[in-house]
């Protein structure tokens, strides 16, 4: 590994984010804390509602506010911590250092405006550079993204839905951004065009050195991509480490749960084991530890009080008093 | 056997959910302070033109020619016009008319609106063709103007009023009981009363209309809105309520003349009318929101 | 393009003869004989019966129908009055500029009040801004318009003299009937406009557009105004409707020379084949009128634009598969 690799880009400290709604306080997101390397790419992995989409609308502060409001914690983007600086600051990151790439392809795309212009529009934005320059660059981008450059004419009705992801991907790479978050990029798509999709996402991450988070649920994706996973429950990052921590030494039980509730072709029970119960409801989280309820080791002191992180292996924290006797 | 137990159930759930979705409906109104602001004090114009004659001080054609143009007094709340009439005591007899044609209009139009809009909304195809280019035919007169055109035929007065304002209006109702059925219809609980080979009546008046109705609901309250406020431009132009009657519209028509010295003859059966069309829109609102799928939970 | 706008130009033949048809029955069986009207009560039946004959009235439904038609559409001849044997077309050729000046004016006007508002209210949702312009527009909607134009123009004309009351000899005439119709569309518009900017604040391609880094006013004024004002448009379309119908009662408060007052005064001489050209004349106005929003809409929303494209791109494929077969 080169020294370069292992300096830290983005670290998350203690992030709290709530939503309120009618008077009631929704815990979107508790005490979240992770490191990410540059050039890295981490796996945010967890039940849809975890709180995943959150903790990446925060990183780039489009947190619609109000509803949600982030109450505590720091965001360092090279060194800096953005929740701090200007909104006008701000904008010179988002699309430009930072980027975002969305669930739902079909929905993201202006429906009024042709796909180039919406894609020359990020590097107007960011780069001093003239409306010609920036449409010759939007076709070099396309190209890359695999579709041709005379397509830059034409509205997001007239692609499929694979394709109008890879004017997203595109959308999102035209600045060469140091960091990528991708948002179930591939959830919305067929699963043969879902390939394709991360397949060209692992690349040109490798090609542009990227710093990437992989929002997903789909255990899958991590395996093929990831350098680290963590684990997210109920707002909470319940589990993190590098990928092999994650597969092969797994120490919390809602991530145990999450194997068992996967198909593998060399399996030998006849039946799935799902996870039982339900995410608690975030507006009335459990005392402890909140998979407690549900959670098969459950013992009295795990519903006592918040579990801290512990490090069971360096770089592998879990939230888990009872991670030793977790298999 | 299997799409009977179906519909069954769907009857079964309908009619326990039916009451609940009228409480959902009423408490989320509740929290709507405008709608419930306007759901009142239509109550209160409903009760004052039930028990007009109780509550009125004068008549309404009494004619006093001593009193002529009082300004607000005393005696006479809102003063008198030039027939020395009391005009409070018009303006709540007045009640009886602008609700009665408000409501009776709405009636006219949701009946033949629904009728016509469930018949293209269910059936599809050629007849909602038929039917959707009739309506176009009927829209391109502006539906005031239509009123007009109706009621100069029939000639002036309160019922011919009220079928011309509703039959000007029956296109929007038409519309959006299409436009409701053809969501509701692509629910599978009509699938599977189409498998109990119910008949098409039934389907619709049991099934598809009670689902479909939260839209139509919306604009009959709008719409009683709406048919006040041509009532009223149809009596201004003489065509609605003939004098003596105490209609708010053929008030502001025969007040007019005298408005350079008397504004209040004018001022206050206006203000009636923008009152009770306030009220009957914000309650309108407010039934939308609450009725919106989109919102529940 | 073409092809859609011809298709709807063709449509619009059946409308405007299915509307003539519809304004010609309805006052077809208006009862009351116009020559007997016309003639008085101490006419002799000889005379009534004369004057019948000339003004066509013995013909049958279909005959008259055809008549009409044939004179309106082929020499623009509405007939002449029953009241005054004026040519109606004369009338009306001479009063609609006036009927069209306030109708038009008005939704300028409506639409210059109505969008700001509701944008503001939308992006300020929840807010006093919000709660306030809502209730300005909630009221500009309950608000008789007559009666609005009474209340101006005791104020403004009455009162402070700043305004002319009635006529129509000049811009200042125009003022008080344009606004005093232009308040309930602009209500109307600023209303439309909020709850279509609300649907379109929400959508994913607002999120893209504020992660790309782009101001929050360009935001709302480029990304998500332009989707919004789809909508609108067709408001503003049907708002021209209404304001012709509306121009007719504004007309009647200002004694505006146009069609309205014509018409109105027909309605009270039971002048009837006056109010039949009158009422055609606007309804036909208005299709027109709608079917260049039509158009305009195709032309802004190219999801539309390219729905009528490749269709055209299918036929040609079919016509070379035809011709090689």
């Amino acid at each position: 590994m080169q020294s370069n690799e292992k300096e830290v880009l983005l670290s998350v400290k203690d992030l709290k984010v709530i939503y309120t709604t009618d008077g009631c306080m929704v815990h979107a997101v508790n005490n979240v804390s992770f490191d990410l390397n540059k050039g890295e790419t981490l796996g945010l992995v967890g039940e849809t509602g975890a709180g995943k989409t959150t903790i990446a609308k925060t990183i780039l502060r489009i947190l619609p506010d109000p509803p949600a409001k982030v109450l505590n914690g720091q965001v360092y983007f090279e060194g800096e911590n953005i929740l701090q600086i200007p909104e006008a600051k701000m904008r010179k990151i988002r699309g430009n250092k930072i980027s975002m790439i969305f669930q739902d392809p079909m929905t993201a795309l202006n429906p009024i405006f042709v796909v180039g212009d919406q894609i020359a529009e990020v590097i107007l934005l960011h780069e001093n550079i003239s409306r010609k320059e920036a449409e010759i660059k939007t076709m070099q981008i396309l190209e890359m993204v695999g579709i041709p450059g005379e397509r830059y004419g034409e509205y997001p009705h007239q692609f499929s839905g694979g394709m109008k992801q890879r004017v997203i991907i595109a959308m999102a790479l035209a600045c060469n951004p140091s960091l990528l978050l991708a948002d179930e990029p591939t959830t919305a798509l067929d699963v043969t065009i879902q390939a394709q999709v991360l397949e060209l996402m692992a690349e040109l991450k490798e090609k542009l050195n990227m710093a990437m988070i992989m929002i997903t649920h789909d255990l899958g994706v991590v395996a093929d991509i990831c350098d680290k996973v963590a684990v997210v429950y109920a707002g909470e990052i319940v589990e993190v480490g590098t990928k092999e921590d994650i597969f092969d030494r797994t120490k919390h039980p809602y991530t145990v749960g999450l194997f068992g509730s996967l198909p593998s072709l060399n399996m030998t029970e006849k039946r799935l084991k799902p996870i039982n119960g339900m995410m608690p409801d975030p507006m009335d989280l459990p005392q402890g530890c909140n998979f407690s309820p549900r959670c098969p080791y459950a013992i009295d002191a795990c519903r006592e009080k918040d579990i801290e992180f512990t490090e069971v292996s360096p770089g592998h924290f879990v939230r888990c008093i009872r991670a030793e006797e977790v298999k | 056997m299997a799409s009977t137990t179906v519909a069954e159930n769907a009857r079964i759930n309908k009619s326990s959910q039916k009451q609940s979705f009228f409480l959902i409906t009423l408490k989320r109104l509740k929290k709507n302070k405008l709608a419930m602001v306007g759901l009142f004090f239509m109550i209160f114009m409903i009760l004052v033109s039930v028990f007009a004659p109780f509550i009125a001080p004068y008549s309404y054609e009494e004619q006093n020619l001593s009193i002529t143009f009082q300004t607000p007094n005393k005696e006479h709340l809102m003063g008198t016009d030039n027939l020395g009439r009391d005009i409070l005591s018009r303006i709540i007899y007045g009640g009886r008319m602008s609700l009665r044609i408000g409501i009776i209009a709405v009636a006219i139009a949701s009946a033949m609106g629904i009728f016509f809009g469930s018949i293209a909304g269910y059936y599809g195809g050629k007849t909602d063709n038929i039917i959707m280019r009739v309506l176009d035919i009927f829209q391109a007169v502006p539906p005031l103007l239509m009123a007009i055109a109706i009621a100069a035929a029939l000639g002036p007065g309160i019922m011919n009023a009220m079928i011309a304002i509703g039959i000007s209006t029956t296109p929007a109702f038409a519309r959006i009981t299409r436009a409701s059925f053809l969501n509701v219809c692509g629910m599978e609980y009509i699938e599977a009363a189409k498998a109990i080979n119910a008949t098409d009546r039934r389907i619709i008046i049991k099934h598809v209309l009670p689902n479909a109705m939260s839209p139509i609901l919306v604009e009959m309250t709008m719409g009683v809105a709406k048919a006040i406020l041509i009532a009223a431009s149809l009596s201004f132009i003489g065509l609605g309520a003939q004098p003596p009657l105490p209609e708010w519209g053929a008030m502001l028509s025969g007040g007019r003349n005298y408005i350079r010295d008397y504004w209040h003859i004018v001022l206050f059966p206006g203000v009636t009318i923008m009152l009770t069309v306030l009220s009957l829109n914000m309650l309108g609102d407010g039934l939308r929101d609450a009725l919106d799928p989109r919102l529940k939970n | 393009m073409r092809k859609y706008i011809i298709k709807r130009l063709l449509w619009m033949i059946p409308v405007i003869l299915g509307v003539t048809f519809l304004v010609f029955s309805i006052l077809y069986f208006t009862p009351g004989d116009p020559a007997a009207i016309k003639l008085g009560a101490d006419a002799t039946p000889e005379k009534i019966q004369e004057l019948r004959e000339e003004w066509g009235l013995n013909d049958s439904f279909v005959v008259r129908f055809g008549k009409y038609c044939y004179n309106a559409f082929l020499k623009f001849d509405l007939g002449k009055s029953y009241f005054n044997n004026r040519s109606i077309s004369q009338e009306i050729a001479s009063r609609y500029p006036n009927t069209l000046i306030v109708a038009f004016l008005s939704v300028f006007l409506a639409l210059l009040i109505g969008m700001p508002f509701g944008i503001m209210s939308a992006v300020n949702q929840y807010t006093w801004k919000d709660n306030v312009s809502m209730l300005f527009a909630l009221l500009g909607v309950s608000m008789p318009s007559f009666w609005v134009g009474l209340m101006l123009s005791l104020l403004f004309a009455l009162k402070l003299g700043w305004l002319p009351a009635t006529g129509f000899a000049g811009p200042s005439y125009w003022v008080l009937p344009c606004v005093s119709i232009a308040l309930a569309g602009a209500g109307n518009i600023a209303r439309q406009t909020r709850s279509s900017m609300l649907e379109v604040i929400r959508q994913d391609y607002i999120t893209t557009a504020r992660a790309k880094g782009q101001t929050e006013g360009k935001v709302i004024y480029y990304h998500a105004l332009k989707n919004a004002l789809i909508p609108v448009i067709t408001t503003a379309g049907s708002l021209l409707g209404i304001q012709l119908g509306g121009a007719v009662i504004a007309e009647a408060v200002f004694a505006v020379p146009g069609i309205g007052t014509y018409m109105v005064s027909a309605i009270k001489s039971r002048d009837y084949i006056a109010v039949q050209g009158s009422v055609l004349v606007i309804a036909i106005t208005f299709s027109l009128l709608m079917l260049a929003v039509d158009i305009l809409y195709a032309y802004i929303d190219p999801r539309i634009k390219s729905k009528y494209q490749s269709k055209k791109k299918e036929k040609h494929k079919v016509n070379v598969v035809g011709k090689e077969a």
